[in-house]
């Protein structure tokens, strides 16, 4: 069997590279991509743990996240289809006003 | 380690066993490092690439594979609701967006802010360090026998966990429904230009 | 032990031959099967829908190559395969390469987990009898890994589309996402139903859960167990298969629903830029594809590998056989609504989809599920039936469970099969009258409680029902997304929803293409 911390180390090194790409990036839907990463890289830290413990709660919080997930890329989408709309253009840097 | 691994790999480990067989992983380790490799070359394909039809992708590549880990971990409901909803639906998602917006060409000269990105990759080295340690140092090797996980992650399980009144998850889940009818009306709101 | 050759009569076979140990092979002899069948079959598919068409437009069809024009699809091939391939100068080339082959990998590991057939194998050595499934993967998420393979198979239309470089490509590949995120709902709750009604989401336990008396009757003429009224077409009263039939159509871009392809007005949709191999690709990937949603068809709501009557003319052709008929008249149905209707336009899709096929599933769950319970309440035995049988045809559990590949699923359908008989409850909420339920309950929060595990597992029949209510809402949510950012839809010529009103798309197709055109200026300058 796989050690636990195994997965967790990869949990945290795909943590990492969604963070860095949120930082680095400058196109939303990308930073939108890294924050789904970020996703994932906890939803692999419930699911080692889970079985870790051998408690399914583990999965159980997958099970959220994946649909808090899916509401999130709906309205998040929905947003920058929007921006673009008004302004031809999805820089983030040139978001710069609550209301458009 | 190596020992209890190779025992378990052929039965028996006696002295005659060279060494460098005592160290080689076991199947299951050898799939999880094949399967880290691409989640994590991917991912980090996701960051570098300028084109974002090809983030996408690659994003794609990491979630299968992180579907396959998922079935590692014994968990085959999450797998494939993973496929499903992830490679099924919010990736298909994306890449409908990028193409309706027509954002697949690459990015007209991006504008670097060098002194940004180092501060994010000094940051994101700090940040794995603290990560990639703790479960090093908290992690011991007492992992549950293979019996008792096997069936945590099947439908039946996580169905009779879900919808049991008696544990703590029914709520939540009835809340999601809630959330997800929001963002469906919310996202209409959004997209609507008239309503 | 009785001689071999009465035993084959019966469909029982050795499980030893020689030395030779037969059943753990089974799931690759299956694999094989399928690999070898999909990939054999589709010059015939292409033939017969040729042929099939030529008949019903009253022409000769193709007659040329070989008897009845039966090599003409290998002519064709030949033909293909020494084509130049060509790769225009402005494409995305490694994506484009891609497509086609990511076009081709769902649809033909989409047949992973269809139940073929139960084989029944005696034990050399003890003579008891045990069944193995011939399945690749005998799995507990069977029909999740169907629906999941088939989500992926749009990235081969959207990537061809995106690749090409090419405004018709991309329309094609827009029209393709959004198309089969709306009907893999629509899809999803008609097999909901049919999942509610049998308790799993294995195929083998669906195909083994219609094979039971057909549901008013509760003893009868034993011709009618497992017969054709018993299977879930009929079951699940008609609704859910129309709504399948429907969105397997949709999901596969066939006709009328082959609007990323649409002829008429974009001129060959997503692969107008393939030619030579990466074309035959595209189109061996749309046949595996149509032959993997028939066969879910067939098992899900045709009873599989059932007869259609329990009769011995029947029963002696294996179940195999009756499985690939039904896979082929699937197909034939398939030309058929080809040969009749004229394609959708592309407002009447999405209205079909959302406002029509989805909110009918959603009814129809609900309906179904209240309708499980009376229907288990007034007839428990049924149920009994089912535990009987399956008992029956696993003689020795311990056996086929120690043979199953994945031993893991062996577990799993006992849980299910336990679970059933207790649904009928109609107490509803009081069935946690299991004793090792409240413990874990005091203490809500702790995690570490270890009896919250298995007595999670007991409670598991009567929420089981709920969970089908109460996902659907969830569907919609993470799929309206797909249509909420596509302005196209909302031209005041929305009202048309029936699919013969697409009408003459002579008329039909500049309409469409100018009011995209008008949509999204954006589009236009670039590319």
């Amino acid at each position: 069997m796989v050690p636990t911390s195994y997965y967790m180390i990869l949990s945290g090194i795909l943590f990492t590279i969604g963070v860095l790409g949120v930082l680095v990036k400058r196109n939303p839907i990308v930073i939108f991509m890294c924050i789904e990463l970020m996703l994932n890289a906890a939803n692999i830290a419930f699911v080692a743990l889970g079985r870790h413990f051998a408690q399914v709660n583990g999965q159980m919080y997958v099970i959220f996240a994946l649909a808090v997930a899916a509401a999130e890329v709906s309205v998040g989408l929905g947003i920058i289809v929007s921006i673009f709309r008004t302004r031809e253009s999805i820089n983030v840097d040139e978001m710069n006003l609550m209301k458009f | 380690m190596g020992n209890a691994l190779c025992r378990a790999a052929r039965g028996t480990c006696s002295a005659y066993i060279p060494g460098y067989l005592n160290a080689m992983p076991s199947a299951p380790i050898l799939v999880f490092f094949i399967l880290a490799a691409v989640a994590v070359i991917s991912a980090l394909m996701v960051v570098t690439n300028v084109n974002p039809v090809r983030s996408a992708l690659s994003l794609v590549v990491t979630f299968l594979s992180v579907a396959l880990l998922y079935i590692t971990l014994s968990a085959h409901f999450i797998a494939a609701v993973q496929i499903i909803v992830y490679a099924g639906a919010i990736m298909v998602l994306f890449l409908f967006v990028i193409m309706l917006l027509n954002l697949g060409a690459p990015a007209e000269a991006e504008p670097k802010n060098k002194a940004q990105s180092r501060a994010a990759l000094a940051l994101s080295a700090v940040f794995l360090t603290a990560l990639a340690l703790a479960p090093l140092v908290t992690f011991s090797t007492d992992a549950k026998s293979e019996a008792a996980i096997k069936n945590l992650g099947t439908v039946s399980t996580i169905g009779a966990s879900l919808y049991n009144p008696a544990l703590p998850w029914l709520f939540p889940f009835e809340a999601t429904s809630i959330l997800l009818l929001v963002a469906v009306v919310g996202a209409i709101v959004l997209a609507k230009r008239r309503i | 032990m009785p001689s071999i050759g009465n035993d084959l009569l019966h469909g029982i076979l050795p499980n030893y031959i020689g030395s030779f140990h037969v059943v753990p092979w089974v799931p690759y002899i299956a694999l094989a099967g399928i690999l070898g069948f999909i990939l054999g079959i589709v010059p015939g598919l292409i033939w017969i829908e040729r042929v099939v068409i030529a008949l019903m437009q009253d022409r000769s069809g193709p007659n040329r190559v070989g008897p009845r024009g039966l090599l003409q699809t290998m002519a064709d091939g030949v033909k293909l395969f020494f084509k130049e391939d060509i790769s225009p100068r402005s494409v995305d080339l490694k994506i484009y390469y891609l497509a086609p082959v990511i076009a081709m990998i769902p649809a033909l590991a989409g047949g992973g987990t269809l139940p073929l057939q139960a084989l029944t194998f005696r034990n050399v050595h003890s003579g008891a009898l045990f069944t193995q499934n011939l399945t690749v993967g005998d799995v507990n998420i069977g029909l999740l890994y169907i629906l999941a393979l088939s989500s992926l198979q749009v990235y081969g239309v959207v990537l061809a589309g995106w690749s090409s470089n090419n405004k018709y490509s991309l329309l094609g590949g827009l029209r393709a996402s959004a198309q089969l995120i709306s009907y893999e709902l629509a899809m999803g709750l008609s097999l909901l139903c049919v999942v509610v009604m049998a308790g799993s989401l294995n195929l083998n336990d669906i195909v083994a859960a219609q094979n039971v008396m057909p549901w008013p009757l509760k003893s009868g003429p034993a011709e009618l167990k497992g017969s054709i009224f018993s299977w879930y077409w009929c079951q699940s009263l008609f609704v859910p298969v129309i709504i399948y039939t429907i969105a397997m159509i949709a999901e596969t871009n066939r006709a009328p629903f082959d609007l990323p392809e649409a002829e008429s007005e974009l001129i060959a949709g997503f692969h107008t830029e393939y030619s030579s191999m990466k074309f035959a690709m595209f189109f061996m990937g749309e046949y595996a594809s149509m032959l993997t949603v028939c066969g879910l068809n067939a098992a899900m709501f045709w009873g599989g590998p059932l007869p259609p009557f329990n009769m011995v003319i029947f029963t002696v052709v294996p179940g195999v056989v009756w499985f690939i008929l039904k896979v082929m008249l699937g197909i034939v149905f398939y030309v058929w609504l080809r040969a009749t209707l004229p394609r959708l336009r592309y407002d009447a899709l999405m209205n079909l989809g959302w406002k029509r096929l989805l909110p009918v599933g959603l009814v129809w769950l609900f309906l179904i599920a209240g309708f499980g319970l009376v229907r288990e309440t007034g007839a428990a035995n049924v149920n009994e039936d089912i535990t009987v049988a399956a008992d029956n045809s696993v003689d020795n559990p311990t056996l086929s469970v120690h043979y199953r590949p994945t031993s893991s699923t062996g577990e799993v359908k006992h849980i299910g099969r336990k679970a059933l008989p207790s649904l009928p409850l109609p107490g509803g909420r009081k069935l946690n009258d299991d004793p090792a339920a409240p413990a874990p309950g005091a203490e809500n929060g702790t995690p570490g409680q270890p009896a919250g595990q298995p007595a999670g597992v007991q409670p598991a029949p009567q929420p089981a029902q709920e969970e089908r209510h109460e996902e659907s809402p969830g569907n919609p949510g993470n799929g309206a997304s797909g249509v909420a950012p596509l302005p196209v839809t909302p031209p005041p010529a929305g009202g048309a929803g029936r699919p013969n009103e697409g009408g003459e798309r002579v008329r039909l197709a500049p309409r469409e293409g100018g009011e995209r055109r008008g949509e999204n200026p954006e589009r236009r300058e670039e590319r």
